[in-house]
């Protein structure tokens, strides 16, 4: 009896040790252990042996059963960790060849340095609104103090349409449309497409992007120093460092004062390079301070009102931003181009 | 305008260099736009005398001068046949090696044997002159060798000053920038009184005028210059002429330009003797007894029908509206914009009428820009000048005249000035100018700044009451003074302080969200955004097979190309299409932007259009499919589920109509999607198929929301049962779907079709879909026989549809 347990012992430890996958080992457990194997016939048999035989032959057949069980369980663990076993080398990838191709979208150079105005606008207080493309001249001039066969009017290149309308030249008409509907204070920035009459060149274009901003409050809340600051603190975000602004004397005819605006050039800090043409300094808007005149055509009282208001071109700063040479390649529709943002 | 630094001299002490100069006054007047250094690059460039000439041996068109250029040997020097070269003349030599502007290099060189030692050079070679061919002579007493630079006195700096609307009133001349130099500079104006004094008269026995519209011509003076000779200038005044861009003709059309330049007052001559009187101007001793024969100068509108060939050669039609020079019967100049060219000044005048006059500034415009026909003196009296300063130029002139031709004035100036104008008076609260700038200005300062610019400035009680200057027309109301103050105080010293506002949370403005929403998933689907121009051709509205009576006409269109407005996105997107096609295979694009509809006369109606195309050479079957899915996305993320499709309904013919489709949302149209034509993407010599859609933003709009709400997720397992079933082609999924929900919409909670097969086994015009059905419950597990029982019911109800199971 005894031998015949021994036997089945080695036999299993050894077949065991063979054993080359989890599904073999499971054939070994029914063949060693399950419900017919020799081993359970063994124990199935102990009733009938003598008290003595029966302890002895019991306690073999359990140890055997049990070192039967732990060496399946070795043996399977060993399987399982061979199953990835040297898995770097065999499964090793070229993490060098490209991805897959995804699909990528762009916005426009202009829409992102739209937005990033209006976020910076925003956070100061402004609210962003739109105006029409196509205006009256009531709206475009008379109301913003650039009366006909004035020689002002000859500032701006006209697109005029045969029913008399014309294109707006700029973005100011929002300011009396936003004026004759919302009372002061008021700050408001005007992003909008705005048409000249001139042929196209590296710096040129027939349609092209503006940004208006007004701010308006009563008289003695809102001065040339204010509009310094503001103008300071918006170059500075725009460009992300610390940049000087200086006003110089200028004449638009809705405003007076008229200031032109010149930003420290943020490539050179002032020092002069090929983007500022060596002066150290970049033209980037035109502002004042809100002509009475102005006022007065959107109802509000003489005198009652102080304000700024600027205007520059989105393209300008989008060029000076990404460094771009030639205004048309914004409207060229190149995906050559357009992809690079 | 081009200011001449030298000429800027003679009326102010300067002692900052020009840069300098131009920082101050950029900072403080006006920008100066350039600086130009005359002479530069003439370094090398001197007077040399012809000592002889001879014939290249071995080159026809080639001669050989010896030239005296001061040094102790005469230069050899080769010249062509572009001016005559003789024995004697004096001309500009270039002595090798030296740069020419331009980058001109001149060495010394063979020329077919020949040494070469410099060059004879023209007046454009040295930069003198823009065009033509001419050379400069010098007089006989320059020493030969002299710097040309010095001969010619080319040792001025030149600004171009940008002189804005406001200040052309006062300041396109010399003096007036002069005086904002003065200002600036704390400096004084130099005594500009003329040496001669005339009497003023309303008339006299040689010289009537009569204005017949006062409110046009609001000051007319003029006299009799006798016995002029008139002739070439001297070169100090061609040179102050042409370094201001203006061409020299001769001394009396010099004249005029000159004190136009210095004073800002245009001045025009006449030949008196052509001027059509009752006689011609007598001489001297005939005065005494001539008194009946006046010469009459009448300023008047034209006639109807009256014309004029003017200086420049041209005809110019009048109407009732301009105002006219006239004598006794007909124009001789257009009043502020042209003489007339039978009473121009040439070399056979002998006597003239000075004219220096002052026209009303929209009626000159309006000439101007009728006939089309801009000159200096309109382009001046356009902006309004003051009418006080007719005068003082009409001095100078005289002054000059007698100077420069010999001339004589026997009598008085003859000046007519109905109403002379008045100092404006502006009064304000002297704390105005805190409120303004932002800036504490002390009262002594402000007057100082006034009086220095030529105000007179006085407070009282906190009032301060000024009087302004009647050349500065600019300057009407409180403001203006104020930014006077601000600017000569300097905007730099001005602090920066943050403005005192209510603390207000901004809210967007809920279209401008929805198109920021649209572009960022636009962006992340994988398109790439366009900016096209507003315009389009006749030729893209035919080959859309739109009607161009819809379309807003430009009346100054730039180009054939950009005549109209556009009423839709598309031909310029297809223009795209057609571009990139020739570098990329496949791509999407969009673009946000308006289109104009026509609106009764009225301003018109200006539409938001979202639209994008998908083309790609590498896929012969519709993107159509692919263009739905990807707007599915985007509605989806914009809160807007479950919309349909239906067939367009519309004359817009550039669809395909078996691919496309109207997208509806709560029975709104909300766009269009589906394939172009291939007659139109051919039109734009596309080969490949385009699909298209556009969404219109304010219909969009009112159903944009982003609101969510969270559903409870469903614990019950889902129980998904496929079929494959064959329909008729003109089975719609629409209509399948409907059916299959239409049995059980409690427990049937989606439907998915995965595939479509098509094949020779179906049978003709048949399809067949597999899809897979989800049941669900939300409060309990389904039992198989339950779902069974529905499916059951579900193909049933296909049955009717004619869909037949697919084994």
């Amino acid at each position: 009896m005894k031998n015949r347990i021994n036997k089945i012992k080695e036999l299993a430890l050894k077949e065991m040790s063979e054993a080359k996958s989890l599904a073999d080992l499971e054939k070994l457990r029914v063949k060693y252990l399950g419900r017919r194997s020799d081993l359970t016939n063994v124990l199935r048999g102990l009733k009938d042996l003598s008290k003595g035989e029966r302890k002895e032959i019991g306690e073999m057949a359990n140890k055997i059963k049990e070192e039967i069980e732990s060496g399946i369980r070795n043996q399977e663990s060993g399987i399982k960790k061979l199953k990835f076993s040297n898995i770097e080398s065999r499964e090793k990838i070229d993490t060098t060849y490209p991805g897959e191709k995804i699909k990528k979208g762009h916005l426009h150079p202009l829409t992102q340095v739209r937005y990033e105005i209006e976020e910076i606008f925003k956070s100061m207080g402004f609210l962003t609104v739109e105006g029409r493309e196509v205006e009256d001249e009531f709206h475009n001039f008379d109301a913003l103090n650039i009366p006909k066969d004035h020689p002002a009017r000859d500032i701006w290149d006209t697109f005029w349409l045969k029913d008399g309308n014309l294109l707006q030249t700029h973005t100011s008409p929002m300011q009396i449309r936003f004026m004759k509907e919302n009372k002061p204070p008021l700050r408001i920035i005007v992003p909008g497409r705005v048409f000249r009459y001139e042929a196209s060149d590296a710096t040129h274009e027939s349609n092209f992007y503006q940004v208006e901003g007004l701010m308006v409050d009563e008289s003695g809340k809102i001065t040339v120093a204010n509009f310094k600051s503001a103008m300071a603190e918006f170059m500075k975000s725009l460009f992300k460092r610390e940049v000087k602004i200086r006003l110089r004397p200028s004449y638009f005819p809705f405003v007076e004062p008229g200031f032109e605006i010149d930003v420290s050039c943020p490539y050179c800090d002032g020092a002069g390079c090929r983007i500022c043409k060596k002066t150290g300094w970049i033209e980037i808007l035109g502002a004042g301070m809100v002509n009475q005149k102005v006022f007065t055509s959107v109802g509000f009282k003489k005198d009652k009102y102080e304000g700024f208001a600027f205007g520059f071109g989105l393209d300008r700063i989008a060029m000076i931003k990404y460094g771009v040479d030639d205004v048309r390649l914004f409207y060229s529709g190149d995906l050559r181009f357009l992809e690079q943002f | 305008m081009k200011i001449s630094y030298n000429w800027l001299k003679e009326y102010v002490e300067i002692n900052i260099s020009p840069e300098k100069l131009a920082e101050v006054l950029t900072m403080h007047s006006f920008e100066v736009e350039n600086i130009i250094y005359q002479g530069e690059g003439l370094d090398g460039v001197v007077v040399g005398e012809i000592l002889e000439v001879k014939k290249h041996s071995d080159a026809d068109k080639l001669s050989i001068a010896k030239v005296d250029v001061g040094e102790k040997e005469p230069r050899q020097i080769i010249f062509g046949q572009m001016a005559k070269i003789e024995v004697g003349l004096k001309v500009p030599v270039a002595l090798a090696p030296t740069i020419l502007p331009g980058d001109k290099k001149i060495e010394k060189s063979k020329l077919r044997g020949e040494l070469s030692e410099g060059m004879l050079c023209l007046d454009q070679e040295l930069g003198l002159l823009k065009e033509g061919v001419s050379i400069t002579f010098f007089d006989k007493d320059v020493k030969n060798g002299t710097l040309i630079k010095k001969a010619l006195n080319l040792d001025d700096v030149i600004f171009e000053i940008d002189i804005l609307p406001n200040r052309a009133h006062d300041c396109l001349n010399h003096l007036g920038v002069a005086r904002e130099i003065a200002v600036l500079l704390e400096s004084r104006i130099k005594n500009q009184e003329s040496r001669i004094n005339l009497k003023k008269l309303k008339s006299d026995e040689l010289l009537k005028v009569k204005i017949e519209n006062e409110e046009l011509c609001r000051r007319y003076s003029a006299t009799i210059v006798r016995n002029i000779e008139v002739k070439e200038s001297p070169r100090w005044l061609k040179n102050r002429l042409e370094s201001c861009g203006v061409k020299s003709i001769n001394n009396i059309v010099d004249i005029t330009n000159y004190v136009m330049l210095a004073y800002g007052q245009p001045m025009h001559a006449f030949d008196a003797d052509k001027i059509n009187s009752k006689f011609q101007i007598p001489n001297s001793k005939q005065i005494t007894n001539s008194k009946s024969k006046t010469t009459k100068i009448i300023i008047r509108k034209a006639k109807k029908g009256e014309s004029i060939l003017a200086l420049d050669d041209e005809t110019y039609k009048l109407n009732e509206n301009d105002l006219v020079i006239a004598d006794d019967k007909n124009p001789i100049a257009i009043a502020g914009v042209m003489g007339g060219k039978k009473t121009a000044v040439n070399e056979n005048t002998k006597n003239i009428i000075f004219e220096s006059a002052n026209f009303e500034c929209a009626n000159i415009r309006k000439t101007s820009k009728r006939l089309k026909l801009s000159s200096e003196s309109s382009y001046r009296f356009e902006r309004e000048i003051d009418p006080e300063i007719t005068m003082l130029v009409m001095m100078k002139a005289i002054e000059m005249a007698g100077d420069l031709a010999g001339g004589k004035v026997e009598k008085n100036i003859i000046d007519i000035y109905p109403n002379p104008v008045k100092k404006k008076e502006i009064e304000f609260n002297f704390e105005k100018i805190k409120n303004l700038l932002g800036v504490e200005v002390a009262e002594k300062k402000v007057v100082r700044i006034l009086e220095s610019l030529d105000f007179e400035a006085a407070i009282k009680n906190e009032i301060i009451k000024v009087k302004v200057p009647t050349f500065r027309i600019d300057v009407e109301r409180a403001n203006d003074i104020i930014e006077e103050i601000g600017r000569i105080y300097g905007y730099k010293n001005i602090p920066e302080i943050a403005p005192e506002v209510e603390m207000k949370s901004v809210l967007s403005d809920k279209m401008l969200s929805l198109e920021k929403d649209l572009r960022i998933i636009s962006e992340g689907l994988g398109f790439c955004e366009i900016y096209n121009y507003s315009f389009v051709s006749e030729k893209d509205v035919n080959s859309l097979g739109l009607k161009i009576e819809d379309h807003l006409e430009l009346q100054n269109p730039l180009s054939e190309e950009h005549k109209f407005l556009r009423t839709s996105i598309l031909p310029y997107l297809l223009k795209n299409v057609e571009k990139n096609l020739k570098y990329k295979d496949g791509f999407a694009l969009f673009e946000m932007g308006r289109v104009y509809l026509k609106n009764n006369n009225k301003l018109p109606n200006e539409k938001r259009i979202f639209a994008g195309v998908v083309a790609d050479k590498n896929i012969k079957d519709s993107l159509f499919y692919e263009l739905k899915g990807q707007l599915d996305v985007l509605f989806s993320r914009l809160g807007i589920n479950e919309l349909t499709y239906k067939e367009i309904k519309s004359a817009e013919s550039f669809w395909h109509e078996g691919r496309s489709a109207e997208i509806i949302y709560q029975n709104k149209t909300i766009g269009k999607i589906g394939e172009i034509h291939p007659n139109v993407s051919s039109a734009f010599n596309i080969e490949t198929r385009v699909s298209y859609f556009e969404i219109y933003e304010e219909e969009l709009l009112k159903f944009y929301s982003k609101e969510k709400h969270y559903q409870k997720i469903n614990k019950f397992p889902s129980v998904e049962l496929d079929l494959s079933v064959v329909f008729d082609e003109s089975v719609k999924w629409d209509d399948i779907k409907k059916a299959i929900f239409g049995v059980n919409n409690k427990l049937i909670k989606n439907i998915q079709p995965f595939d479509i097969y098509r094949g020779k086994s179906l049978g003709e015009n048949k399809k067949s879909i597999a899809f897979r059905i989800f049941y669900q419950a939300e409060d309990r597990t389904l039992k198989d026989e339950e779902v069974l029982i529905i499916q059951d019911n579900v193909i049933g109800e296909l049955g009717k549809m004619g869909g037949e199971i697919r084994k």
